[in-house]
Protein backbone atom coordinates (compact mmCIF):
# COMPACT_ATOMS: atom_id res chain seq x y z
CA UNK A 1 0.00 0.00 0.00
CA UNK A 2 1.12 3.59 -1.08
CA UNK A 3 2.16 4.95 2.87
CA UNK A 4 4.09 8.06 1.31
CA UNK A 5 2.44 11.08 2.16
CA UNK A 6 1.12 13.12 -0.54
CA UNK A 7 3.58 16.30 -0.28
CA UNK A 8 5.01 18.59 -2.83
CA UNK A 9 8.10 16.24 -2.56
CA UNK A 10 6.81 12.63 -3.62
CA UNK A 11 7.67 11.25 -6.59
CA UNK A 12 6.04 8.31 -8.22
CA UNK A 13 8.94 6.21 -10.07
CA UNK A 14 7.37 3.76 -13.05
CA UNK A 15 10.19 1.78 -14.35
CA UNK A 16 8.50 0.58 -17.64
CA UNK A 17 5.74 -1.47 -17.01
CA UNK A 18 6.39 -2.67 -13.80
CA UNK A 19 4.23 -1.50 -10.68
CA UNK A 20 5.35 2.19 -9.75
CA UNK A 21 6.84 2.83 -6.42
CA UNK A 22 7.23 6.19 -4.43
CA UNK A 23 9.42 8.07 -2.51
CA UNK A 24 10.34 11.56 -1.04
CA UNK A 25 12.59 13.21 -2.46
CA UNK A 26 13.25 16.81 -2.80
CA UNK A 27 15.73 16.87 -5.35
CA UNK A 28 14.09 14.69 -7.65
CA UNK A 29 11.10 16.24 -7.10
CA UNK A 30 12.45 19.68 -8.11
CA UNK A 31 14.45 18.54 -11.11
CA UNK A 32 11.16 16.87 -12.91
CA UNK A 33 9.62 20.54 -12.11
CA UNK A 34 12.56 22.73 -13.72
CA UNK A 35 13.50 19.92 -16.20
CA UNK A 36 10.10 20.47 -17.36
CA UNK A 37 10.03 24.12 -17.61
CA UNK A 38 14.11 24.04 -19.36
CA UNK A 39 12.60 22.36 -21.81
CA UNK A 40 9.42 24.58 -22.32
CA UNK A 41 11.96 27.62 -22.42
CA UNK A 42 13.86 25.39 -24.87
CA UNK A 43 11.13 25.33 -27.13
CA UNK A 44 10.85 29.15 -26.95
CA UNK A 45 14.14 29.88 -27.78
CA UNK A 46 14.20 27.53 -30.49
CA UNK A 47 11.72 29.15 -31.84
CA UNK A 48 12.50 32.41 -31.64
CA UNK A 49 16.24 31.39 -32.66
CA UNK A 50 15.23 29.78 -36.15
CA UNK A 51 13.01 33.44 -37.27
CA UNK A 52 16.40 34.90 -36.87
CA UNK A 53 18.30 32.38 -38.49
CA UNK A 54 15.62 32.67 -41.54
CA UNK A 55 16.30 36.16 -41.62
CA UNK A 56 19.95 35.62 -41.89
CA UNK A 57 19.56 32.67 -44.44
CA UNK A 58 17.12 34.72 -46.50
CA UNK A 59 19.58 37.50 -46.47
CA UNK A 60 22.36 35.87 -47.71
CA UNK A 61 20.37 34.11 -50.69
CA UNK A 62 19.19 37.67 -51.57
CA UNK A 63 22.61 37.79 -52.51
CA UNK A 64 22.44 35.34 -54.83
CA UNK A 65 26.37 34.07 -54.96
CA UNK A 66 27.64 30.86 -55.63
CA UNK A 67 29.89 30.41 -52.81
CA UNK A 68 29.88 27.82 -50.01
CA UNK A 69 29.97 30.18 -47.46
CA UNK A 70 28.98 34.11 -46.21
CA UNK A 71 29.89 35.42 -42.87
CA UNK A 72 27.95 38.53 -41.69
CA UNK A 73 29.66 40.17 -38.96
CA UNK A 74 28.38 42.74 -36.50
CA UNK A 75 29.43 44.28 -33.12
CA UNK A 76 27.84 41.13 -31.25
CA UNK A 77 29.53 38.37 -33.20
CA UNK A 78 29.65 36.45 -36.45
CA UNK A 79 26.98 34.43 -38.55
CA UNK A 80 28.08 31.79 -40.56
CA UNK A 81 25.93 30.94 -43.53
CA UNK A 82 26.97 27.67 -44.87
CA UNK A 83 25.15 26.67 -48.02
CA UNK A 84 25.05 22.60 -48.73
CA UNK A 85 23.68 20.15 -51.10
CA UNK A 86 23.26 16.51 -50.05
CA UNK A 87 23.48 14.10 -52.74
CA UNK A 88 21.72 10.99 -53.32
CA UNK A 89 21.96 7.79 -55.02
CA UNK A 90 18.30 6.85 -55.40
CA UNK A 91 18.87 4.25 -57.59
CA UNK A 92 22.33 2.51 -57.93
CA UNK A 93 21.97 0.25 -60.30
CA UNK A 94 20.85 2.57 -63.13
CA UNK A 95 24.10 4.86 -61.81
CA UNK A 96 26.27 1.67 -62.54
CA UNK A 97 25.21 1.14 -65.68
CA UNK A 98 25.52 4.34 -66.61
CA UNK A 99 29.00 4.75 -64.90
CA UNK A 100 30.25 1.39 -65.79
CA UNK A 101 33.62 0.36 -64.55
CA UNK A 102 34.28 4.21 -63.27
CA UNK A 103 31.43 3.06 -60.52
CA UNK A 104 33.45 1.46 -58.26
CA UNK A 105 36.30 4.02 -57.74
CA UNK A 106 33.14 6.98 -57.82
CA UNK A 107 30.86 5.38 -55.85
CA UNK A 108 31.49 4.67 -51.97
CA UNK A 109 29.18 1.41 -51.07
CA UNK A 110 28.08 0.95 -47.08
CA UNK A 111 27.04 -2.16 -45.42
CA UNK A 112 25.64 -1.53 -42.29
CA UNK A 113 24.60 -4.53 -39.54
CA UNK A 114 22.43 -3.25 -36.90
CA UNK A 115 21.17 -5.40 -34.02
CA UNK A 116 17.14 -5.42 -33.58
CA UNK A 117 15.64 -5.10 -30.38
CA UNK A 118 14.48 -8.59 -30.71
CA UNK A 119 18.14 -9.56 -31.12
CA UNK A 120 19.32 -7.39 -27.98
CA UNK A 121 16.94 -9.18 -25.67
CA UNK A 122 17.68 -12.14 -26.59
CA UNK A 123 21.45 -11.33 -26.20
CA UNK A 124 20.16 -9.74 -22.64
CA UNK A 125 18.24 -12.24 -20.97
CA UNK A 126 20.03 -13.80 -18.13
CA UNK A 127 19.79 -17.43 -19.04
CA UNK A 128 20.32 -16.30 -23.39
CA UNK A 129 23.13 -17.75 -25.75
CA UNK A 130 26.73 -16.76 -24.36
CA UNK A 131 27.92 -17.45 -27.83
CA UNK A 132 25.48 -14.87 -29.18
CA UNK A 133 26.84 -12.56 -26.60
CA UNK A 134 30.21 -12.92 -27.45
CA UNK A 135 29.20 -11.73 -31.26
CA UNK A 136 27.94 -8.65 -30.23
CA UNK A 137 29.47 -5.92 -28.41
CA UNK A 138 27.84 -4.12 -25.64
CA UNK A 139 28.51 0.04 -24.50
CA UNK A 140 26.12 1.15 -22.15
CA UNK A 141 24.96 4.53 -23.19
CA UNK A 142 24.29 7.48 -20.74
CA UNK A 143 20.86 7.76 -20.06
CA UNK A 144 18.33 10.03 -22.01
CA UNK A 145 16.46 11.98 -20.14
CA UNK A 146 13.22 13.89 -21.37
CA UNK A 147 10.73 15.51 -19.62
CA UNK A 148 7.07 16.84 -20.54
CA UNK A 149 3.99 17.95 -18.46
CA UNK A 150 1.82 14.07 -17.41
CA UNK A 151 -1.19 15.22 -19.53
CA UNK A 152 0.74 16.35 -22.54
CA UNK B 1 17.22 61.44 -37.46
CA UNK B 2 19.29 58.51 -36.95
CA UNK B 3 22.52 59.40 -34.67
CA UNK B 4 25.87 57.63 -35.90
CA UNK B 5 26.15 55.24 -32.90
CA UNK B 6 22.90 54.20 -34.29
CA UNK B 7 23.59 53.90 -37.62
CA UNK B 8 26.87 51.92 -36.49
CA UNK B 9 24.88 49.57 -34.65
CA UNK B 10 22.68 48.91 -38.04
CA UNK B 11 26.32 48.23 -39.96
CA UNK B 12 26.87 44.52 -40.61
CA UNK B 13 29.67 43.07 -42.81
CA UNK B 14 28.94 40.75 -45.31
CA UNK B 15 32.05 38.53 -46.70
CA UNK B 16 31.06 36.52 -49.39
CA UNK B 17 33.56 33.31 -50.00
CA UNK B 18 36.91 34.59 -49.71
CA UNK B 19 36.27 38.22 -51.20
CA UNK B 20 36.79 40.89 -48.98
CA UNK B 21 34.39 41.90 -46.63
CA UNK B 22 31.60 44.92 -47.53
CA UNK B 23 29.73 47.01 -44.99
CA UNK B 24 26.16 46.56 -45.54
CA UNK B 25 23.29 49.06 -43.69
CA UNK B 26 20.47 47.02 -42.36
CA UNK B 27 18.60 46.99 -39.59
CA UNK B 28 16.60 44.14 -39.59
CA UNK B 29 20.04 42.58 -40.40
CA UNK B 30 21.77 43.60 -37.44
CA UNK B 31 18.91 43.32 -35.27
CA UNK B 32 18.63 39.35 -36.57
CA UNK B 33 22.63 38.80 -35.62
CA UNK B 34 22.52 40.46 -32.31
CA UNK B 35 19.15 38.45 -31.05
CA UNK B 36 20.59 34.80 -32.32
CA UNK B 37 23.71 35.91 -30.29
CA UNK B 38 21.43 36.27 -27.20
CA UNK B 39 19.33 33.53 -27.91
CA UNK B 40 22.34 30.92 -28.13
CA UNK B 41 23.83 32.17 -25.13
CA UNK B 42 20.74 31.85 -23.59
CA UNK B 43 20.03 28.19 -25.70
CA UNK B 44 23.45 27.36 -23.57
CA UNK B 45 22.93 28.46 -20.22
CA UNK B 46 19.58 25.83 -20.88
CA UNK B 47 21.37 23.53 -21.79
CA UNK B 48 23.86 23.61 -19.06
CA UNK B 49 21.23 23.84 -16.11
CA UNK B 50 19.38 20.65 -18.04
CA UNK B 51 22.56 18.57 -17.77
CA UNK B 52 22.54 19.48 -14.42
CA UNK B 53 18.90 18.07 -13.99
CA UNK B 54 19.13 15.70 -16.13
CA UNK B 55 22.12 13.75 -13.84
CA UNK B 56 20.07 14.17 -10.82
CA UNK B 57 17.94 11.63 -12.49
CA UNK B 58 20.95 9.53 -13.96
CA UNK B 59 22.36 9.16 -10.93
CA UNK B 60 18.57 8.34 -8.95
CA UNK B 61 17.99 5.53 -11.41
CA UNK B 62 21.44 4.46 -10.87
CA UNK B 63 20.69 3.68 -7.42
CA UNK B 64 17.46 1.84 -8.02
CA UNK B 65 16.98 -2.00 -8.51
CA UNK B 66 15.97 -1.66 -12.62
CA UNK B 67 15.12 -5.18 -13.93
CA UNK B 68 17.36 -5.60 -16.92
CA UNK B 69 14.52 -5.72 -19.50
CA UNK B 70 13.29 -2.15 -18.63
CA UNK B 71 14.29 0.41 -21.29
CA UNK B 72 12.55 3.51 -19.47
CA UNK B 73 12.02 5.05 -16.09
CA UNK B 74 9.12 7.55 -15.91
CA UNK B 75 9.21 9.76 -13.07
CA UNK B 76 6.14 12.17 -11.80
CA UNK B 77 6.03 15.02 -9.31
CA UNK B 78 2.48 16.11 -9.68
CA UNK B 79 1.36 17.21 -13.74
CA UNK B 80 5.34 16.95 -14.48
CA UNK B 81 6.95 13.90 -15.98
CA UNK B 82 11.04 13.13 -16.57
CA UNK B 83 11.27 9.97 -18.89
CA UNK B 84 14.85 7.91 -18.53
CA UNK B 85 15.13 6.02 -21.58
CA UNK B 86 17.88 3.32 -20.81
CA UNK B 87 19.48 1.85 -23.55
CA UNK B 88 22.52 -0.44 -24.89
CA UNK B 89 24.21 0.01 -28.19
Amino acid sequence: MDTIPNTENRVTVKPGREKERFAVNAEVAQAIRDGAALEERKKIIDDQLAERKETIRAYALSLGDAVSVITLSSDDGEAKVTFKDRVAIPDADALRAHLGDRFADLVTVETKYKPSAALVDQASSGDGDPELRRLLTVKAQTPAVAFKRKFD
Amino acid sequence: MTSKVQKLKQLVAVKVGRRKPRLVESKKLARALEDAHELVELRRQVDRELARKQKIFVDYVAGLDVPPHVRKVTFYAGERQADVRLSNK
